[in-house]
């Protein structure tokens, strides 16, 4: 809680910023001169057009009664800015005991008040925001209070966030509707500045709080569909802030469904850079698998070596007893051979 | 009776206004601001929470601020 000292000298500052200043008198008093100088003015037309009837002038009374009926419609509108001028409620005067009772009121709201007296700013926190399951921490909203209630509004106001989770590339956005530090009232903006020029700081304040715990999709500086700038690459889906993995080929973004890993070395990948071996079918990388010119492509679980002739040759073209087809060839006309001999033997 | 109202929603407004005696804070709202929920609003009364069954006294002070309001992008 703010010490009471620190309270009492903020809320006499607040107060002398805060006084009505007595209404110039010159203004209405101009005004009122301005009415008595026209009542002369159409008291002297309203003589002439009945001089003009009686001596039967009928163009020249035409043209007077012209000329007065436009100065009593002037006269009609000086009259009711007056009468609004009279009218209008006195400014309502905060006195000490008031802005004390208001700047207490504030604490209890936000829970704590920080005031800086070198940069004459009041300064709360509010709790970590989040819009649409994107954190955006908690902000510090500050008010500078030397325009008094002559402030702009928003102007008076900056609102800082305090662990800033920015989206890519807009280094000055830390909202959705904050811009350098400037929040964007939107809706707020004539409620804001009416609350600041009647001293309701804490209205002022929970005006800039219902902005910025609300998002509106269809005027942000950036979207918040945008605002982490990553999406997985192969299904689109939003990723959030650390949870993305990314393909050890070409290191594009994935979500936790997407992405497979290399049945050779075990390497998470992304479906382009994948390929199924020609022979097990398996996905591997390009690391991982043999693409001859010519041929098919293989991954070196497939390469096994001949049991004839010691050669490496793929899987399946080895024969049940594991021989290349070069060697089964061989071997089937060897067994060929001796069958011939016996047919010249056989006695007739 | 008279209470000071300030009304937060649109362009705002704060004045003291005259209300039949023995209002509730729900029956004020219901006549201030038909068709609106009052959890869209922070109501305070003389600076502190409120109950809705909450009788208004005259001289209340009580304010209402929209919950949920659009910014925009300059």
């Amino acid at each position: 809680m703010l010490p009471f000292p620190i309270l009492l000298r903020l809320a006499r500052r607040l107060e002398t910023l805060w006084a009505p200043k007595p209404e110039s008198p010159t203004r209405p008093e101009r005004a009122w001169a301005s009415l008595r100088t026209q009542l002369t003015e159409a008291e002297s037309l309203r003589w002439r057009i009945e001089q003009a009837t009686a001596r039967r002038l009928d163009c020249a009374t035409a043209s007077l009664k012209q000329e007065l009926s436009t100065l009593l419609k002037v006269m009609g509108r000086r009259i009711e800015e007056l009468r609004v001028n009279n009218d209008a409620p006195p400014p309502r005067a905060l006195d000490r005991c008031e802005w004390i009772r208001e700047l207490r009121h504030l604490e209890a709201e936000f829970g704590t008040l920080t005031v800086r007296w070198t940069d004459t700013v009041i300064r709360v926190v509010t709790e970590p925001v989040e819009l649409k399951e994107v954190p955006l921490g908690p902000f510090a909203v500050e008010f500078n209070w030397t325009g008094g209630p002559s402030a702009d509004g928003i102007r008076a106001f900056e609102v800082k966030a305090l662990k800033p989770n920015r989206p890519s590339g807009r280094s000055d956005v830390t909202h959705p509707h904050i811009e350098d530090d400037i929040l964007c009232a939107g809706e707020a903006k004539d409620a804001l500045s009416q609350a600041v020029a009647d001293g309701r700081l804490v209205d002022a304040f929970q005006l800039v709080h219902s902005v910025l715990t609300n998002y509106n999709p269809h005027s942000a500086y950036v979207s918040l569909n945008e605002w982490d700038g990553s999406h997985c690459a192969q299904c689109g889906r939003r990723i959030r802030s650390g949870e993305a993995s990314s393909c050890e080929g070409c290191d594009c973004e994935l979500c936790d469904e997407c992405g497979a890993r290399c049945e050779g070395c075990g390497e998470l990948r992304c479906g382009d850079c994948l390929e199924p071996c020609d022979v097990c079918r398996e996905r591997h990388c390009r690391a991982c698998l043999v693409t001859p010119a010519q041929g098919r492509s293989f991954c070196s679980a497939c390469l096994q070596v001949c049991a004839g002739c010691g050669s490496s040759v793929l899987k399946d073209e080895l024969d049940s007893d594991g021989r290349c087809p070069t060697c089964s060839t061989v071997e089937e006309t060897d067994d060929s051979a001796p069958e011939t001999e016996a047919a010249d033997t056989i006695p007739l | 009776m008279k209470l000071l109202y300030i009304n937060n929603d649109g362009g705002g407004f704060a004045d003291t206004i005259e209300v039949e005696d023995g209002l509730t804070v729900a029956a004020f709202l219901a006549e201030r601001m038909p068709g609106r929920k009052a959890d869209d609003f922070l109501i305070r009364v003389n600076r502190l929470p409120t109950a809705a069954d909450q009788l208004l006294q005259t001289g209340d002070r009580i304010s209402i601020t929209p919950t949920k309001i659009e910014g925009a992008s300059a």
